[in-house]
């Protein structure tokens, strides 16, 4: 990450420096700051916020109230600065600290933009969180403890008696509950959502093709008929690569953001003057300076 | 001279930082991810529909009041935690949810968004005109070049000569459309559904909250043309409405808002007069019920259900109340908590439907966290908090002070570990999702995810219940959300089902709540409990008596030896007449299970006041089935 860095860094403070010179442009001489003028391009950027909103032009009235809440924001705003009102507020403090993270992460986007080569790489070493996790189908009934004192007993007895039958007799031989007896196609995690438990887990040691179990879910005790187990495969990079571009990007946002703001945390001084304890205040003025 | 212009000179400083950085081969290789709002095709469709669960209301920190309390997350870092991913809270530690979303949104406070604006790349176009490729080229080379080509940038900006191009407002990304690609990013169709979505923030008079979450079944392409209303331009929920209107004529797209926290709204959020005082009238009532499909009865900041000194025979409408003032904890004047709850708005719905020829309080059942920590969660053992400061760092968050008023506060444990919404839809899907809130076929959660039916009919009987529910319900009758009008004097029959959360707490009852409307006009409510778990007897006055308590205060333990796995029935109205218009909801309870201050109090081994609730019973309530006479 560093070696990214070197080079762009000096952009990131150029811009910073270029907001710093256009803006101390745009406030004018003293004599200018008590006259309110409505330009051109100040008036197409209103209109437009408003044709964004309602994707039509304002009528008169609505433009004549436009500018009316438009200048009340400005005289406010104008004789805030005059007192020093943004001096200290936490607001607006949090709000340009805010700026300028949107700003980094514009720049991390333009820096560190998500090639295929990047996002091979990343998979690579990324793969278990991609995994396609273990898939099943298989038929159930659940033997609950509100119906029976000894759920367990009561599953190994109907397994002995109808367990070699046709599969379908076993339909009706569990407790009555609004869980299907078909699952078909369920990823693991879907299963774990759907019958919670233990029982999605241990479906990965349960035969094929016969009835087993019993096996806990959140409900009770279930007999599975398992017939479908197919275990997690490592995807295509094509299938996942839109989620391989937001996760390397998110990744990569948040460690730029933590690069810029290392380095910009450099150029300043930092020292706690308060009042602490001595060995506490040199821990934190150490954690402060190399995090 | 007033020459601050605040979008051109932040296009300038970002064209200077684009054509500073020396990188185009960077912006050829970018991989940007298909709009994904339309790959459906191979998703599975169930007509009988599946339950999905997902929160309405999340703020994050780009909302400002979660921003003043030093909120850092992202829409992005709140897309991963609903996922179920490990993220960074914004205290420091790491969080989790044990169960993952299957569908959410982020709801920003519009005021306080599309203020950044943002460059995006792409610069092409720019190159294609002389003079910006000039300063491309001699920017890099820094030294004299750089300053000259810098100087004439800033000398035809102060003369107005920049080229048009560089001045074209499509160069600005505003938050809302980060918003947006965020939503678009997490949006996998069968998988995980985003919807693109904002809050509405009104505090009339200066805290009576009035505040709407609106939300888009479209996606990036017809989103990102609009910019958000703000309730700096207008406070007017009719202006809310015109604006939703206004968006669906000329983009072609679909949009609903769901109000929130009537009971802050100091008699405001169902007064029956138009926000400035003028009365309503037939356009009002139209508007609202073509928009506000939906309300929420469940958040942190308390229930907006039922209060008990409205529904004084409800011995469960006693909780989570926060009915102590509007959101500055102004004190309520006599006769507010009329105009606040949902319960009422249901049955003077039937009343003012009687006036207007359309019921403006048509409302299904909704509820969201609001949360402004980016981490929505309801998890009562798992528990984030509505703001950076009462994230479980912090040890005694129940005794922080979560809103302050003069003579008030409302207190860390106040908050309820509150809610989600359970939608019935053919498939995960934003279409589909959407499609189910909007003919209101879902329910509020306390943060159960217990799976609960509701249909209504003529013909049900014990078979259909026994056999495949849903199919006879569909077949038969409406389900939650719907309408059914009078068949001769035939008494309408409602079927019911309830089955508990997998990992969840066993079920106390189901209840049908009743509101009518009498020939006097008067209107009327009434509990009935429909089913419940063991051999309770109702007493004198049809009361079941309450189920019991397995909570453990010194481990926080509850065990699922109470209670049932699953409750359903088939109820028939016993007082129905069937000239009268009626609207009927179920409400489902859960055995007692440890509130979220328990967690807290046995894990951080801390005493708390004796006034403290440590034990909770969560709920879920359907959205109800209207009946009409005619």
């Amino acid at each position: 990450m560093k070696k990214i860095f070197a080079e762009p860094l000096v952009h990131f403070l150029l811009l910073g420096l270029a907001i710093f010179l256009l803006y101390g442009w745009v406030s004018d001489d003293e004599s200018d700051k008590n006259k309110i003028i409505i330009d051109d391009s100040h008036l197409a950027h209103l209109k437009s916020i408003w044709e964004l909103q309602w994707n039509r032009a304002p009528t008169e009235e609505e433009l004549q109230g436009i500018l009316e809440k438009h200048l009340q924001k400005e005289v406010f705003y104008r004789e805030a600065l005059k007192v020093n009102l943004d001096h200290n507020d936490e607001v607006v403090k949090r709000r340009l600290a805010q700026k300028m993270e949107f700003l980094s992460d514009d720049f991390s986007a333009l820096v560190d933009a998500p090639t295929d080569e990047k996002l091979l790489e990343y998979f690579k070493s990324n793969q278990e969180q991609y995994l396609v996790p273990y898939q099943f189908s298989f038929k159930q009934i659940v033997f609950t403890h509100d119906k029976h004192q000894d759920p367990q007993t009561a599953s190994q007895m109907v397994l002995e008696k109808y367990g070699s039958k046709p599969v379908d007799d076993m339909y009706d031989k569990g407790d009555l509950l609004s869980i299907p007896f078909n699952f078909e196609n369920l990823y693991e995690p879907q299963v774990e959502q759907e019958l919670g438990g233990n029982l999605a887990a241990s479906l990965h040691d349960l035969p094929l093709n016969e009835w087993s179990g019993p096996v806990e879910s959140g409900y009770g005790l279930h007999l599975i008929y398992l017939t479908k187990k197919q275990a997690p495969s490592i995807p295509e990079f094509q299938e996942i690569r839109d989620e391989l571009v937001r996760d390397y990007s998110y990744q990569a946002e948040k460690e730029n953001q933590q690069a810029i703001y290392q380095s910009l945390k450099n150029n300043y001084q930092i020292e706690i003057t308060a009042d602490l304890d001595k060995q506490l205040l040199e821990r934190l003025q150490a954690n402060l300076i190399q995090p | 001279m007033e020459r601050h212009r605040p979008c051109s000179t932040l296009i300038l400083a970002l064209l200077i930082l684009m054509i500073g950085c020396g990188n185009p081969s960077a912006n050829e290789n970018q991989v940007t991810a298909a709009p994904p709002s339309e790959q459906q095709s191979n998703v599975q469709s169930n007509p009988l529909r599946d339950v999905y669960f997902g929160d309405t209301h999340v703020h994050t920190g780009w909302s400002m009041d979660a921003g003043l309390d030093g909120a850092v997350k992202s829409p992005r870092d709140a897309y991963r935690y609903a996922l179920g991913e490990k993220v960074e809270a914004n205290s420091g530690i790491d969080v989790q949810l044990k169960y993952a979303y299957d569908w959410f949104m982020v709801t920003d406070h519009s005021d306080a968004m599309g203020v950044v604006n943002k460059m995006i790349e792409g610069n092409e176009e720019m190159m294609a005109v002389d003079v910006v490729k000039k300063w491309a080229e001699a920017i890099p080379k820094g030294g004299e070049e750089a300053a000259s080509a810098k100087s004439e940038l800033v000398r035809m900006q102060a003369n107005e000569e920049l080229p048009a191009i560089v001045m074209d407002p499509k160069w600005m990304k505003t938050a809302w459309e980060e918003t947006v690609d965020a939503a678009e990013e997490f949006n996998k169709p069968g998988e995980f559904t985003t919807f693109i979505a904002y809050e509405w923030t009104v505090n009339a008079d200066g805290g009576n909250n009035l505040h709407r979450n609106v939300i888009f079944r479209d996606g990036a392409d017809k989103t990102k043309n609009v910019l958000p209303l703000t309730t700096f331009e207008t406070q007017d929920p009719l202006k809310l409405w015109e604006w939703l209107q206004n968006y669906e004529n000329s983009t072609g797209g679909q949009v609903l808002a769901i109000p929130h926290n009537g009971n802050m709204s100091n008699g405001r959020m169902f007064e029956e007069q138009q926000f400035d005082g003028s009365p309503m009238t037939k356009e009002w009532a139209n508007l609202r019920n073509k928009y506000e499909r939906l309300y929420e009865l469940y958040q942190i900041k308390g229930q907006s259900e039922a209060h008990p000194s409205l529904s004084t025979t409800d011995e469960f409408a006693d909780y989570a109340l926060w009915d102590r003032g509007n959101l500055i904890l102004r004190p309520k004047k006599e006769g507010d908590l009329e105009y606040e709850y949902w319960r009422e708005a249901l049955k003077s719905g039937l009343r003012l439907e009687q006036e207007f020829g359309i019921n403006p309080f048509k409302y299904g059942a909704n509820a969201g966290t609001d949360t402004h920590t980016g981490l929505s969660s309801t998890e009562e053992d798992n528990y984030n908090g509505k703001f950076k400061t009462l994230e479980p760092t912090n040890h005694q968050r129940w005794n922080f002070p979560l809103l302050e008023g003069v003579n008030d506060n409302y207190m860390g444990w106040e908050q309820e570990a509150a809610g989600f919404m359970g939608v019935w839809a053919e498939s995960n899907t934003r279409e589909a999702i959407w499609d189910a809130m909007k003919r209101r076929e879902t329910y509020a959660s306390s943060g159960s995810r217990m799976k609960v039916r509701f249909f209504g009919g003529f013909d049900f009987t014990e078979e259909d219940l026994n056999g495949n529910l849903a199919q006879a319900g569909y077949d038969k009758g409406v389900p939650m959300g719907g309408d059914i009008s009078g068949s001769g004097n035939q008494s309408p029959i409602f079927m019911v089902s309830a089955l508990k959360a997998p990992n969840g707490a066993n079920l106390d009852r189901i209840q049908i709540i009743k509101g009518w409307l009498d020939v006097n006009g008067q209107t009327h409510e009434k509990v009935y409990d429909v089913i419940w778990s063991g051999d309770r007897k109702p007493d004198s006055n049809g009361k079941v008596p309450p189920v019991g308590n397995t909570v453990n205060l010194e481990t926080a333990e509850y065990t699922n030896t109470i209670g049932s796995a699953e409750l359903k029935a088939v109820f028939k109205d016993p007082d129905f007449d069937p000239s009268l218009s009626a609207v009927y909801y179920v409400r489902v309870l859960e055995i007692p299970t440890p509130r979220w201050t328990l967690y807290d109090k046995v894990r951080f081994n801390i005493e708390m006041d004796q006034n403290v609730p440590l034990v909770t019973q969560e709920r879920v309530a359907t959205s109800p089935i209207w009946y009409d006479p005619n």
